[in-house]
């Protein structure tokens, strides 16, 4: 197995285990999920930036990964503020971003790791608005 | 300690703390952690999502102060009722009649989620910090 596909292969782990327990322990809340997977996934696009700079870049991802959480809290605050802004519901999407970032964090930058992620991305970010708004 | 190490460290850290803000306030809106000696000026209603099921309920003090309460409490509750209870106690005084707290599914099960998904993040981190093997 190659680094990029073992780090995505672990990467995939680490998010959906926990979107398991989330479905599982809300299910009448799918919005829960729904943050969680979004956050992962607009972490995901952010972060394959940083991965496609060669080596490892920690501190770059953990960045990138505040980033993604700062993007998210102005989202809450803004476009997805509804009956009110949830602390709740940014919490779980910030989980989200933290488990990618961890995921990334020591992992060696390439073009090929940053594609896979482009891929990833939209695919908890697909699955992360089926979820927050079906 | 080593520069990436720490960085995993520093990711970590922040999960924790959005992991005690989910688990803080879903905790809260069982009013459990709350002193409340006051009388309800309105319970409001503000729909989310999904009408019905995530609804957010607002419970408005006369002396101007808001409280974000589980459905299943602020149901009880309409305006001009007293409510008294003291912080940690489960039970809600509301005109004098008691109401039991408890809980809420939210809160519960976020007391299991959010551990497991910080060992998660704390699986993939150590994944991910082991050395890197050069293939020639």
């Amino acid at each position: 197995v190659t680094p990029p596909l073992r780090t995505l292969a672990v990467l995939a782990g680490a998010v959906l285990v926990p979107a398991v327990a989330f479905g599982v322990a809300f299910a009448d809340r799918t919005d829960y999920v729904g943050h969680y997977l979004a956050g992962a996934g607009g972490t995901a696009l952010v972060l394959a930036v940083v991965a496609a700079l060669p080596g490892r870049r920690s501190w770059l991802v953990v960045a990138g990964t505040v980033a993604a959480i700062v993007a998210g809290v102005g989202t809450e605050l803004t476009v997805f503020r509804l009956a009110i802004f949830d602390p709740v519901d940014l919490a779980n999407q910030s989980l989200g971003a933290v488990v990618v970032g961890a995921a990334l964090v020591g992992a060696p930058g390439s073009r090929r790791l940053a594609a896979g992620l482009v891929v990833v991305a939209l695919g908890l970010l697909a699955a992360g608005f089926r979820y927050a708004f079906a | 300690m080593r520069s990436p190490s720490r960085a995993a460290g520093a990711l970590l850290a922040i999960g924790v703390a959005f992991a005690l803000l989910a688990l803080g306030a879903t905790i809260s809106r069982s009013l459990i952690p709350h002193e409340i000696d006051g009388t309800v000026a309105a319970v409001e209603v503000r729909r989310e999502k999904h009408p019905g099921v995530d609804d957010v309920w607002l419970v408005h003090f006369d002396d101007g102060r808001r409280l974000h309460a589980d459905a299943d409490v602020a149901r009880h509750l309409s305006a001009d009722v007293a409510l008294a209870k003291a912080v940690g106690e489960t039970q809600l005084r509301v005109d004098d009649a008691p109401v039991d707290l408890a809980l809420s599914r939210d809160a519960v099960g976020m007391l299991w989620v959010l551990p497991l998904t910080l060992l998660s993040a704390a699986a993939a981190a150590a994944s991910s910090l082991r050395p890197i093997r050069l293939h020639r």
